[in-house]
């Protein structure tokens, strides 16, 4: 998994590619946590269009940096969910309770 | 890890006859009643970068035993959640303990009739998943713990915990449509 930010004004976008799984997802929770709590970027959007497979592990990072998004008063914004990132999240019932949009256009807007 | 050998030809052949080109049909329809056959035997170690290899294996598995794509990630999902749960839980984070993985094409004898399936077993050798985990009510909205064993009960048409002696052994099915 590769997670790259690409930061703008008040807004930071992860690109994250690959697999999220036990082995990496410790990686993406610090790096979101970092982002979020150093930083207090208002926007965070993570973008999954590259993710092709994320666990449960994975779910539970993008869950604890939504949490920490609502304690710090952030937003908090997913996109490019594949048919495999949509079913886990439905399978939680955690699809409603994130921002999730289609692309980055609509992520940004 | 140990190398993955192809299926042999007696599995094969015992799965369905050779189809007229020559080539061997894999689908879990052919099946007979009473019959298991072993398609795909792993044995690795509990290191969580090897999931991605399982995942690979399971998902060419799926695909030529002709799951849809629905069904397989169904079965890719749920095969990486019990390993990662032995990694984690029963292995404790060791990463250099054995973990085996077969998986079986079985034929069910059920009252609505036979049906075939994919037959997935898991053992380790760690410590015993304590039984309020294997009892762990449905999560609530942002409470993410215990989701890979809802995700698997959701997937998979059974999924049953056992322990016997020092060996921990997950089955699970999920049959064919």
């Amino acid at each position: 998994m590769q997670i790259n930010p690409r930061r703008m004004d008040q807004v930071t976008i992860f690109d994250v590619s690959g697999d999220i799984d036990l082995a990496n997802s410790p990686e993406m929770r610090k790096t979101l946590l970092q982002e979020m709590r150093d930083r207090k970027t208002p926007r965070v959007i993570v973008n999954l269009t590259k993710v092709r497979y994320i666990d449960s592990s994975g779910v539970a990072s993008l869950v604890e940096g939504l949490k920490a998004s609502r304690d710090l008063g952030l937003r908090f914004i997913l996109f490019g969910l594949s048919p495999a990132a949509r079913e886990v999240l439905q399978l939680s019932r955690l699809l409603k309770i994130f921002e999730v949009y289609e692309d980055e256009e609509h992520a940004l807007a | 890890m140990k190398k993955v050998l192809p299926v042999s030809r007696a599995a094969a052949n015992a799965l369905s006859p050779r189809t007229s080109s020559g080539t061997t049909d894999l689908s879990l329809k052919s099946a007979k009643p009473g019959e298991r056959v072993a398609l795909l035997r792993l044995k690795f170690s509990s290191t969580p970068q090897l999931l991605g290899v399982v995942r690979s294996a399971v998902s060419a598995l799926c695909e030529s035993i002709g799951f849809s794509p629905e069904d397989s990630r169904a079965v890719i999902r749920s095969v990486d959640e019990a390993l990662a749960n032995v990694m984690r839980h029963a292995y404790e984070n060791r990463r250099d303990l054995p973990i085996h993985l077969t998986c079986w094409s079985v034929a069910s004898k059920l009252p609505q009739g036979t049906k075939a399936a994919l037959e997935i077993v898991i053992t380790d050798r760690g410590i015993p998943m304590p039984s309020r985990k294997l009892h762990t009510p449905p999560t609530s909205d942002l409470n993410s713990g215990g989701l890979g064993l809802e995700w698997m009960r959701k997937s998979m048409d059974v999924v049953e915990h056992s322990r016997r002696g020092n060996t921990n052994t997950l089955r699970m099915l999920k049959y064919a449509v």
